[in-house]
């Protein structure tokens, strides 16, 4: 058998412009193909477990970065204060200390000052898991053995009443944005995953005053199950940390006097209308 | 046995268009993909009815270009439009080159077997 080659010159001319549409169709399906694999392997690489883990590695590195770079910041921002304290004129120290106070009051400054140590832990006495039933099932039953992020709110709140001026929960400082929330089975305060059990509250204010206001009767220690899950001890110096998150204003602003006025005036006409009435 | 070299030149276009994208860095964004892959569907639908005219003699390289052309556009564009307006106009613009391409190839086939025979015909009369 003979293989004979024709080079099928008579069909040329169709031939070539098919020749090249159907390189051009090549280069579209090896486009697409290529494509489509790389969308499968990203899809692959952002479900695994391994990515996952390194991607939340290192966005907990970054996070930690960013937090010692807002303290340094701060501290920087306080050495100025200070400065302008100690250099400027009358005026600038009256602002200086003016803002040293309302720091200290927003909770950007460390404090010390006697006060309480509250420490919540999970009770020891959660009754005995009954055979052939998961933990998670069993810790359902029986959630008040345990702590959760509404008794530390709880108990934050009677801190409060009992005039605490500084709080903080596990090294994290209490200010007037933070949350305490239960994110699995670890508290977050001010968004940082803290230790879950036990949890430490410190808080400066008179130590008498809040101890007697957390163990009073019928006060916040009746509310757990054990009276043994909080134990609040008075210290005589305590150092509580600064807030060590962003502080953006990016909503609020302070209103304008004149609105206050008319508010003011609104409240006066709403008195007289009231006294005229009676 | 004879070969033709005729559907060579098709076919190794093909292969270097493949090679020579497939070996470059480049790929599109992933919201494209569809429509792309649809365009890749209506080239292959153009390339196999521009055979399948030229072996039946009817080939006009006006209407092989500008079906090529417009078919790979209008595709995409379908299957985007039908995107936008929550109808699946991917499977229409599927099912339609598919079903093309699949009678186009059948079509080639029957031409090539019907000459083939008939040139075995022709050698054992020749003999």
């Amino acid at each position: 058998m003979s293989i004979i080659i024709t080079p099928s010159s008579h069909h040329k001319p169709w031939l070539t412009q098919i020749s090249i549409l159907s390189m051009i169709m090549g280069g579209l399906l090896s486009l697409s193909l290529k494509t489509q694999d790389r969308i499968r392997r990203d899809l692959v690489g952002n479900t695994s477990t391994s990515a996952m883990a390194e991607a939340y590695t290192k966005q907990r590195d970054e996070n930690t970065d960013l937090r010692k770079q807002i303290s340094q910041l701060r501290s920087l921002s306080q050495k100025y204060a200070e400065l302008m304290a100690t250099g400027g004129g009358n005026s600038t120290k009256v602002v200086a200390r003016e803002l040293q106070t309302v720091s200290t009051l927003a909770g950007l400054t460390p404090v010390t000052g006697p006060g309480v140590i509250v420490t919540l832990r999970d009770s020891k006495k959660q009754p005995e898991k009954p055979t052939g039933m998961s933990d998670t099932a069993w810790q359902e039953l029986t959630p008040d053995y345990l702590i959760h992020d509404a008794n530390i709110r709880d108990v934050v709140n009677e801190l409060k009443n009992a005039g605490a001026e500084a709080i903080s929960i596990n090294d994290q400082r209490v200010v007037s944005s933070t949350a305490i929330r239960c994110v699995g089975n670890n508290v977050h305060v001010n968004a940082v995953p803290t230790a879950g059990s036990p949890v430490v509250i410190r808080a400066i204010g008179d130590p008498d005053l809040i101890q007697s206001g957390l163990l009073m009767r019928g006060g916040i220690k009746d509310h757990f199950v054990d009276p043994e899950m909080i134990n609040v001890d008075k210290a005589t110096l305590l150092t509580l940390p600064a807030f060590s998150g962003a502080t953006p204003l990016r909503f609020a602003k302070p209103a304008p006097e004149k609105a206050e006025q008319t508010q003011r005036q609104s409240e006066a006409t709403e008195k007289a209308i009231q006294g005229g009435t009676q | 046995m004879t070969i033709r070299t005729g559907i060579l030149f098709p076919t190794v276009g093909g292969l270097v268009g493949f090679a020579g994208v497939y070996l470059s860095q480049y790929t599109i964004p992933a919201g494209f993909a569809p429509y792309l892959s649809l365009a890749a569907l209506a080239g292959l639908d153009a390339v196999c009815g521009g055979v399948r005219s030229g072996v039946e003699g009817k080939f006009q390289d006006n209407i092989l270009l500008t079906g090529f052309a417009i078919n790979t556009v209008l595709a995409a564009a379908l299957a985007y439009l039908g995107d936008r307006i929550g109808v699946n106009l991917h499977l229409a613009a599927v099912v339609l080159l598919g079903g093309r391409v699949f009678t186009n190839l059948s079509l080639i086939r029957r031409y090539w077997l019907s000459q083939r025979q008939a040139q075995l015909q022709m050698e054992k009369s020749g003999a």
